[in-house]
């Protein structure tokens, strides 16, 4: 029964996500979800679950948010509704529970976005510039300044790579405490990154290699009436009908490949936590109590050991770090790198106008439908006829 | 030996004669009496909608101009067969040589898109035909695009070299700079070093012609008036299509060629996926068509002796998935769809013909209109463009 119940909620959880992939607002929806997903299974515990018993489900499903209703549902409406008292507040308890998960996704996937794109807007406005600027120069043929949408795109391509060295990790250090500030705490991200650079550029490599199926099928379109000639002669509510299935199984594929990387780095971040933590490189004083609390739980039983080895480790990483540490991130600009030139490659194939270039789906908001509005427009208006 | 060795040997030996040495045997040329004929290639890949469509084009001059003094050809396509492309070097030779092919790339730029055609193209046939020096045979040519100078001659074995059509172009004009610089002495040492080196790979960019890539004095002296005037930046003179445009009006003044092509090809930036580039690249086509249009009926001898055979490369795509449905031309239906227009002395006034006719057809029908025969290229003429 349990497996049939897992099963159907995955089936769920997959079917949500592929529809909330659509829309701006579902996408912001898709990484609080990813966000609570990553804080549920390795993160700090959620202070609003704590006054409910202790969970007997065999759910292995169990350390997943869901969508809509609030988490462990009826365990929680029936501890609530013992306290409260009167008729709104009953009302209040009820409509908290049908939609509290909805709320959380949404509220903590928009902390979550805001956070990324305060640092990935002034990269991907650059190159967005370069490439408009940098095509009108050379069709209006000023070539006296076609230096400059070459350079301005460069430059935004360089504080990507700059930036990508930082956001994942911070994006999980996000998610993993639940607090939004917590972004911004440059040192000990920065330090979870320079503890482990050899990981830092699988990461990188992990969102370059899995960047190319979503290259692929965002480009892919530009072929479709190659692929398929009958399509000439569908009409526009068959075309529209077409473009809906094709961008929802991208919306699925896609969302899976967003959460694959959160999960990853998410996995990096907490060993390279528990690794400083051990290491006793993190102040106590400048973390939360409830992440102390974390730390110690995860590194439960590491102390001694490490500690015993301590001497050692140190003398080994003093002697190897600095120059493998160089190597690996220019290795690691390098592969990001690769991932910036698959956007520039996907955009000439199939252009997106703005939004192609403001909006990486696999870095920041996961929207992953993009079928032409002239297109729905034109089946509407066949349907109204 | 392989293929281009081959073929290097045989056309250096026809070089010698391309220089005027008389080739034995060779039958005797007449003088040119026909009307002139000016190609424009309506590129680089345009559909109908933004052409020919009332509604919707952005080439009111072309479409509601000229197309009623001449004969409109609508529903013109290049053939959906095997290995035939859609872009614009394939449709420039298939315009040229009337027939299609599978054509190869042989540069080692992987996008080069340098082709060479098996079959002779109609400055050949003419050429060989009619007495007739290289520079009034003229093809004129975009500044980024010296694939499309390899379009002046094919390797067939009955033409070739010797027959030749000349190419006006930036990168011409760069070659004969790059001469007059040397030979004036205004550079030294290393810049004079690199400067040759530059002059010779530009001279060598054809293989066919053995590195001996000269261009004749009459093109010499077109280049020192347009140096005169334009100074030596590149800066000045007018780009893109308008200097295409500029080109040939010049050239009619000066050149006085009884053949030219004018390669037009700004609409293709919407490569890059900008729309405008699309129909501001079709409004500037259709503003140099009205200049050349315009050239020719103030000039006495080209008055009522010019027609005009105006054609896309391509068309572009129509893909409904897309934000920008036109933005490449990738062998859909709609690229395959393009239009014709003839206008001039004998030529049918006012007339739209709806039947699907073929790109390979027009050089046929150069061949008649010049009254020279094109052996090689596809029989069939477009015979409703026949007053």
């Amino acid at each position: 029964m349990t497996r049939l119940f897992d099963a159907l909620k995955c089936i769920w959880i997959l079917l949500v996500a592929a529809v909330l992939c659509q829309t701006l607002v579902g996408a912001v929806a898709v990484v609080g979800w990813t966000y609570r997903l990553v804080r549920m299974r390795y993160g700090l515990a959620d202070p609003a679950m704590a006054h409910l018993p202790e969970t007997t489900s065999k759910s292995r499903l169990e350390r997943v948010p869901n969508w809509i209703v609030r988490q462990r549902f009826r365990a929680s409406l029936h501890a609530d509704r013992s306290h409260s008292r009167g008729f709104w507040a009953n009302t209040k308890l009820v409509l908290r529970s049908i939609a509290g998960s909805l709320w959380l996704n949404l509220k903590i996937g928009a902390q979550g976005l805001f956070n990324t794109f305060v640092w990935t807007s002034i990269p991907c406005l650059l190159w967005a510039f370069g490439w408009y600027f940098g095509w009108e120069v050379s069709f209006n043929k000023g070539y006296e300044q076609s230096f400059v949408g070459a350079q301005v795109a460069l430059l935004g391509i360089a504080l990507f790579v700059g930036v990508m060295f930082y956001l994942p990790l911070a994006q999980v250090r996000q998610a993993v405490t639940g607090e939004w500030r917590s972004f911004y705490q440059f040192h000990l991200v920065r330090a979870v990154a320079r503890r482990q650079p050899f990981v830092m550029l699988i990461l990188a490599a992990a969102y370059s290699v899995i960047s190319l199926p979503v290259t692929i099928l965002l480009a892919a379109p530009v072929f479709f009436p190659q692929i398929n000639p009958e399509i000439e002669s569908y009409s526009n509510a068959e075309l529209f009908a077409l473009a809906q299935r094709y961008y929802f199984w991208v919306g699925l594929i896609g969302f899976l490949l967003f959460v694959a990387l959160r999960v990853l780095a998410a996995r990096i971040y907490v060993n390279g936590m528990a690794n400083l933590w051990v290491e006793d490189a993190v102040d106590p004083n400048r973390i939360s109590e409830s992440e102390r609390e974390w730390l110690e739980r995860i590194t439960l039983g590491r102390e001694r050991e490490e500690r015993d080895a301590a001497g050692a480790l140190v003398v080994v990483r003093t002697v190897v770090s600095k120059p493998a540490r160089w190597g690996l991130a220019a290795a690691a600009a390098i592969v990001w790198f690769t991932f910036t030139a698959q956007i520039f490659v996907r955009e000439f194939l199939h252009n997106h106008e703005v939004r192609g270039w403001l909006n990486q789906p696999l870095v920041q908001a996961p929207w992953f439908r993009y079928i032409p509005p002239e297109l729905a427009a034109s089946a509407r208006d066949e349907g109204k006829q | 030996m392989d293929r281009r060795s081959f073929i290097r040997t045989g056309l250096a030996g026809m070089g010698a004669m391309a220089a005027g040495v008389p080739v034995i045997g060779a039958q005797e040329r007449k003088p040119y009496t026909g009307p002139n004929v000016v190609i424009v290639r309506f590129g680089g890949g345009v559909r109908r909608l933004e052409t020919i469509v009332s509604e919707h084009t952005y080439c009111p001059y072309f479409l509601h101009e000229l197309c009623p003094r001449g004969t409109l050809y609508t529903n013109m396509e290049i053939s959906q067969l095997k290995d035939v492309e859609t872009s614009h070097g394939q449709g420039t030779l298939h315009i040229l040589t009337g027939r299609y092919d599978r054509y190869k790339n042989v540069s080692e730029n992987v996008l080069g898109e340098r082709f060479e055609s098996a079959i002779p193209t109609v400055f050949e046939y003419l050429r060989k035909t009619y007495d007739i020096p290289p520079h009034q045979t003229l093809i004129v040519n975009a500044e980024d695009r010296t694939q499309e100078e390899f379009y002046s001659f094919s390797n067939h074995h009955l033409f070739g070299v010797q027959y030749r059509s000349n190419v006006l172009s930036l990168y011409r004009f760069k070659v004969y700079l790059k001469r007059l610089q040397i030979a004036r002495g205004d550079l030294e040492g290393k810049a004079l070093e690199q400067q040759q080196n530059e002059l010779t790979e530009l001279e060598a960019l054809d293989y066919r012609t053995g590195g001996d890539d000269r261009q004749s004095k009459e093109i010499r002296a077109f280049w020192e008036r347009w140096r005169e005037h334009y100074g030596e930046s590149g800066l000045v003179n007018p780009r893109g299509d308008r200097l295409l445009t500029e080109l040939t009006v010049r050239a009619i003044r000066e050149l006085r060629p009884k053949l030219t092509m004018v390669n037009f090809n700004d609409p293709d930036y919407v490569h890059w996926g900008i729309p405008a580039h699309y129909t501001r690249g079709i409004s500037v086509i259709d503003e140099g068509i009205k200049r050349i249009v315009d050239a020719v009926e103030a000039d006495e001898e080209y008055r009522n002796n010019t027609i005009f055979v105006i054609v896309p490369d391509c068309g572009r795509d129509s893909n409904p998935f897309m934000k920008v449905p036109f933005q490449h031309h990738f062998n859909s239906k709609s690229a395959h769809e393009i239009f014709a227009l003839l206008v001039g002395p004998g030529v049918a006034k006012g007339q739209v013909v709806t039947r699907v006719s073929n790109q390979i057809c027009i050089a046929s029908t150069i061949g008649r209109l010049m009254n020279m025969p094109s052996e090689f290229a596809e029989s069939e003429v477009l015979e409703e463009a026949f007053a």
